[in-house]
């Protein structure tokens, strides 16, 4: 479903808020289906770029491409689909109406192919509560309706911010076996930002190191392990290998 | 038991202990019939003419009624307009509230020569004075909408109109509900009021007029009781209407902290 339409170029990219330099030169090129993770110590400008990529926040510096073309206009054409850091579900709606939100709204630029959200929420394990309403349901089963509200809209890139952050450690790992799962599923370019050492390298085919505030690249880590990802991954050796050079680039960039 | 047959039963066990102790305290301290009618001669006076204050009442109604469906279609343009431009709340939120404060006893006779005798006056002043109420709940519940599920249809560059219709209204709508309560009440006050000051000789307050003029204290009070009604069967169907639609909200799924 990506193809050439998933890819992500930002070059020279800066952002400040008035005298306060969040991100500085940040340089990145992220390929068709390729999920890249953004990790970094809190206020280091994840999300911030994050909102630059996504159009909803406009660069100082440089120039940002989403499926070759500006931000604005990718977010128009409805070609990212955001998880949020909270479910962000509204509460008079069922969960699959709230799986189909984004489909809902600018109808008109609904992408082809999409993957329907009823056989998504059956695929997550939420079948029998398609009816219920958000208040039915535990943090991590309204979490799992946020991430599929993203998939059903069948766009071609997809940004996740810190989507996990607020869910107990169990919770958090069964999420991003489910997440492995469906980016495995369906071939989507992904940009997911987080704090998790487990969760960037579980998930992705490269993490990008920031530093602390001005956010700048301090390293770029391939994350070589084999796909698809399962959950014993996580007690493999060369599993926390990946782990401990980040924490040394993490490191690194926190006293830069 | 289920809540609501507790409910009930302990509203049905408040009003009757009310009751009596109205009866007794009018019989007991001698109350003049103009300052306070005993409970039992109220109903006595609307036992013997039903059909007169059932008619009435339904002119009231519909003064009351009318005058909030224009009022709340008025609120709902205006805090669309408000919630959407801070400088518009700021440039609009003096006039609002200088209708809020004006005693309009002072200037329904000015209404009455603008627009008539009629049912247009009172529709008029039933609207005009809780227009302002309204119109502060529908701009407050709009921008009570959840910020990340604003940028969540930001991100896929919903319209104007689509996160008015499918985010800021629903989220608005327990705000609309909850000052709704008071706007029925101000709206019975109001119609009450321009009936009894009105030209045209029909609704309740009309009879209460000629019942003051009179010295009719059991009529009087009877059109005093009457209102009451009207404004708990008025509250009722605003409750109803409420648990149907908001039946997703905390507030009608008996949280209780």
């Amino acid at each position: 479903m990506s193809g050439a339409g998933g890819q992500l170029s930002l070059r020279g990219v800066g952002k400040s808020f008035g005298p306060l330099e969040a991100l500085s030169s940040v340089d990145l090129e992220v390929a068709p289906g390729e999920i890249v993770t953004l990790l970094g110590p809190s206020g280091c400008g994840k999300t911030t770029l994050l909102r630059i990529i996504g159009g909803l926040e406009p660069a100082t510096t440089g120039t940002v491409l989403v499926a070759g073309a500006d931000p604005a206009e990718a977010r128009t054409h409805k070609r990212i689909a955001v998880v949020p850091q909270v479910p962000a579900l509204l509460p008079w709606r069922t969960v699959e109406a709230n799986a189909r939100l984004l489909l809902d709204v600018n109808r008109g630029r609904n992408p082809t192919g999409a993957p329907d959200a009823r056989d998504l929420l059956r695929d997550v394990g939420l079948g029998e509560f398609l009816g219920a309403y958000p208040r039915e349901l535990s943090g991590g089963m309204q979490q799992r309706v946020a991430l599929v509200r993203a998939f059903a809209l069948g766009a071609p890139i997809l940004l996740l911010d810190e989507p996990f952050a607020a869910l107990d450690e169990i919770t958090r790992a069964e999420m991003r076996h489910l997440l492995a799962r469906l980016c495995e599923r369906i071939d989507t370019t992904v940009v997911f930002v987080t704090h998790s050492l487990a969760e960037s390298v579980f998930l992705s085919d490269r993490v990008v190191v920031l530093s602390d505030r001005p956010g700048v690249i301090v390293g770029i880590v391939d994350v070589d392990l084999e796909r698809p990802r399962r959950p014993e991954l996580e007690d493999d050796p060369d599993f926390f290998a990946i782990e401990t050079r980040l924490r040394h680039l993490l490191h690194d960039g926190i006293r830069r | 038991m289920s809540r609501g047959a507790r409910v009930a039963i302990a509203g049905v066990i408040g009003l009757t202990a009310f009751l009596i102790m109205w009866e007794l305290g009018v019989r007991v301290l001698d109350v003049q019939p103009f300052v306070l009618q005993a409970p039992s001669r109220i109903v006595t006076e609307l036992v013997d003419r039903p059909g007169l204050y059932l008619g009435e009442a339904l002119v009231t109604a519909r003064h009351a009624g009318l005058g909030l469906v224009i009022s709340l279609t008025v609120a709902l343009l205006l805090g669309a307009v408000l919630a959407s431009s801070r400088f518009a709340e700021d440039a609009m939120q003096p006039v609002l509230v200088l209708v809020l404060v004006t005693p309009w006893v002072s200037y329904f006779v000015s209404l009455v020569i603008w627009l008539g005798p009629g049912d247009r006056p009172v529709v008029f002043l039933v609207a005009f004075v809780t227009a302002p109420v309204l119109t502060f709940a529908v701009t407050s519940g709009l921008r009570s909408a959840d910020p990340a599920a604003r940028e969540l249809l930001a991100s896929v560059d919903a319209g104007w109109w689509e996160v008015m219709w499918r985010l800021r209204l629903p989220s608005a709508l327990p705000t609309i509900f909850a000052s709704s309560r008071f706007a029925v009440a101000l709206a019975l006050a109001a119609a009450y009021f321009g009936e009894g000051g009105n030209l045209r000789t029909d609704g309740l307050g009309y009879l209460g007029r000629v019942a003051a003029n009179s010295s009719l204290a059991q009529q009087l009070w009877a059109t005093i009781a009457t209102t009451a009604l009207l404004g708990i069967v008025m509250l009722t169907a605003l409750t109803v209407v409420e648990r149907m639609v908001l039946r997703w909200h905390p507030s009608q799924i008996g949280i209780r902290f």
